[in-house]
């Protein structure tokens, strides 16, 4: 345990810190629609005008091959700027780019590397589907062989961004015969081809960016399979190891500065007029304490994981610690919050904060990108070693 | 700010050699056999100990320590808790750090030598500064101590240990510790240093990397178990109901782990955020402390619940850790107090 010290890495953060000061948008994200595609492409747009894009990739694919260090500084700079999440840009740029950098044929890259990065195409991720879920290897779409073609039918579901996006990163079973890992290909799928249909889903917060995609006879050329046919999984599981430990950084700042801001609120007196404040109540105050100790490993945790990482080239299996950590820690602290406000928590939009739609929101953490459950069953198999 | 986090070469090699030295003096089952009355394997191996600087790991070469500074110290804490040594060890650490503080070069030298040992007071009351006179409190395996020690939330006071009334011995919730209430004379300290916040930073710190060694063992104990205990024909390991108390048990240590070591990273260069991480932490590995300690009795059933197996013993030292000059009401106003953003 030391202090880096580095005016290098003084300076990086000096300059991005300038940058996103300047050109963080001002206006209020969309929620929905079109308006929210635009918003979130147009904010990569600037990003990649500014020389910002891609700040892991390879600077041979356009890339800004950022050292993990300078990783970290933007992710911090950029959560403390208020800088808006990835949003529709998400999957493109974290996933389905690397995912085509290390797999994917000089063809694919040339030709989605590029757009990506300048926010021209939205990607979607179409892994889960209604009957396989935590159980991922239990996908049923089905890919027949048609000379150059796959031929596509199922369904997918909880797909983010579906409705706008322009391509999607499909798990199919390619192999009929197969079962579970075995026999599925990945494959780039474009979503305005015929066959598609798209159903928005409402999640319980309100937001309807989940959807379910219905593929009937979608007939995709087989030049569109990523590495080779039946290899899919080992695929989809390659690109969820790119993970080096920046992802957290946003989540924990958000969640420190929610914490802050649940500490100025219960310091302020309440409108009765007795001059007394939530906090002086002590286990209002205790509960603050543990909830700001908390916040405090987050971030102590995701220093961890990205100091391992500067010491080895795979990152290890420890990362879903800190996620079932941060999961478990963003659903107590909106819920400390709804508590704490009373009936202001009770309605949406009063005190320049939705309350509501975070509090809701936060239930996704311990069920998307994997369960706590799951997570529980990945440490207990692979960081801890207990048989399967 | 950046910090990495991972041990540096020199903390690598002074956990490596203290594991080594307490392996070989200290192996948990001494536990099991003579309840280590009054610290005796601590004290037949003190020179040991002095040996490897341990006692003035944190003070500075011209004052006769070895000059590095809390984050090394706390990697040795952390190795204390991992092989339950008394607390006698880190208090005279403490207490050499006190001496240095207030100019007693006879002193730092008895203590960093090896030839003097001092133990912790713990209040069982509220002390009153201001009114002299005698306060009563239990000191940890502070028989035969030349010194004892109190530290508070901003204040640190040395005695002498003979000039203490000794009131009674009480048994104790942990048999491997013993207890004794003593009567401190307020107006006769050796040392009574006011403010002095860096002294009880490091305590804070000591006593967390002291309780996530405590959850890193009870963690691996845990695991170790479920990997070969069978029933119902197979390992109780793979079952989910398990699986998952071990696995709460690996994020409740690394996030002890994350924090005291960030914080002890932190203090190594008085941070101003300094206190209030350190508070953080020490309620962090605490709670890790005492939850794994009951996941892992649990996980051991039957023998979790005898005094066989040395489970128990982890429970009832992070008992006595979490307690010492535990002051939730300062810690908590630490905690929420204004912070410096950190980048």
């Amino acid at each position: 345990m030391q202090i880096i010290q580095s005016s290098l890495n003084d300076e990086f953060r000096d300059k991005v810190r300038a940058w996103l000061h300047s050109n963080v948008p001002k206006e209020q994200r969309p929620k929905r629609g079109r308006a929210m595609r635009e918003f979130d492409t147009q904010w990569q747009r600037t990003q990649f005008e500014a020389g910002w894009a891609g700040l892991a990739w390879p600077r041979e694919y356009g890339g800004q091959g950022f050292s993990l260090i300078q990783q970290m500084i933007w992710m911090q700079e950029y959560a403390l700027a208020g800088a808006p999440a990835g949003g529709a840009m998400f999957v493109a740029t974290t996933h389905a780019g690397p995912t085509l950098i290390t797999h994917g044929t000089e063809a694919q890259k040339a030709f989605h590397l590029p757009k990506i990065l300048s926010g021209e195409s939205v990607w979607c991720q179409g892994f889960s589907e209604p009957g396989a879920g935590s159980d991922l290897a239990g996908l049923s779409t089905k890919a027949q062989i048609d000379g150059e073609y796959l031929v596509i039918n199922g369904s997918k579901i909880w797909t983010s961004y579906a409705k706008v996006a322009d391509y999607q990163e499909l798990l199919v079973r390619t192999d009929p015969q197969s079962s579970r890992h075995k026999g599925i290909s990945w494959v780039i799928c474009d979503m305005h081809a015929p066959g598609i249909s798209v159903r928005p889903i409402m999640s319980m917060s309100g937001l309807d960016t989940f959807c379910e995609v219905f593929y009937d006879d979608v007939r995709i050329p087989l030049d569109r399979v990523v590495g080779e046919l039946n290899n899919g999984w080992r695929i989809a599981m390659t690109t969820l190891g790119f993970e080096r430990g920046t992802a957290t950084i946003a989540h924990q700042i958000e969640l420190s500065r929610t914490v802050d801001a649940l500490l100025e609120i219960a310091k302020k007196a309440d409108s009765s007029g007795t001059g007394e404040t939530p906090i002086d109540d002590t286990s209002v105050a205790a509960e603050l304490a543990v909830l700001r100790a908390e916040v405090a490993t987050l971030r102590s945790m995701t220093s961890l994981t990205i100091s391992r990482n500067l010491h080895q080239d795979v990152p290890g299996p420890e990362g879903a610690i800190v996620a079932l950590f941060f999961c478990e820690l963003a659903r107590r602290v909106y819920a400390m919050a709804i508590t704490l406000l009373g009936p202001i928590g009770l309605e949406r939009d009063t005190n320049g904060r939705d309350w509501p739609l975070e509090y809701l929101e936060a239930y996704k953490w311990a069920i998307g990108g994997g369960t706590s459950e799951i997570r529980r069953n990945l440490i207990a198999e692979r960081v801890l070693g207990l048989p399967k | 700010m950046i910090i990495d986090l991972s041990p540096t070469e020199d903390q690598a090699m002074i956990r490596t050699s203290v594991a080594d030295l307490l392996d070989s003096v200290l192996p948990l089952d001494r536990l099991l056999k003579d309840h280590n009355h009054l610290a005796s394997a601590e004290l037949s191996s003190w020179s040991s100990f002095a040996d490897q600087g341990l006692f003035g790991l944190a003070i500075d070469t011209e004052s006769g320590g070895t000059g590095y500074s809390i984050a090394e110290q706390v990697v040795v804490c952390n190795e204390f808790g991992r092989h339950l040594v008394s607390p006698i060890t880190m208090a005279t650490m403490l207490a050499t750090q006190l001496a240095v503080r207030a100019g007693l070069t006879d002193v730092v030298r008895s203590l960093i030598g090896g030839d003097k040992r001092a133990a912790f007071a713990n209040p069982v009351a509220n002390i009153d500064y201001n009114a002299g006179g005698t306060a009563e409190v239990q000191v940890i395996d502070g028989t035969g101590a030349d010194y004892i020690i109190l530290i508070d939330e901003e204040r640190a006071l040395l005695f002498n240990g003979n000039a203490c009334e000794f009131l009674r011995s009480v048994p104790a919730i942990d048999e491997t510790i013993n207890i004794d209430r003593l009567g401190l004379p307020l107006d006769q300290t050796l040392v009574h240093s006011k403010d002095d916040l860096s002294t009880c930073r490091h305590h804070t710190l000591m006593l967390a990397a002291y309780l996530l060694g405590m959850a890193e063992v009870t963690r691996n104990m845990a695991v170790d178990y479920a990997r070969i205990r069978e029933q119902f024909g197979q390992p109780i390991g793979k079952f989910q109901a398990v699986k998952h108390i071990c696995a709460d048990m690996a994020v409740r240590a690394e996030a002890a782990l994350a924090q005291t070591f960030y914080a002890a990273t932190l203090a190594s260069v008085d941070h101003p955020n300094g206190d209030s991480e350190a508070a953080s932490a020490r309620l962090i590995a605490s709670r890790a402390a005492l939850d794994n300690a009951r996941a892992n009795i649990q996980v051991h059933g039957g023998m979790g619940f005898s005094a066989e197996c040395t489970a128990h013993f982890f429970l009832k030292r992070a008992h006595i850790i979490t307690a010492l000059n535990a002051a939730p009401l300062a810690a908590q106003s630490k905690i929420l107090a204004d912070l410096e953003p950190l980048s």
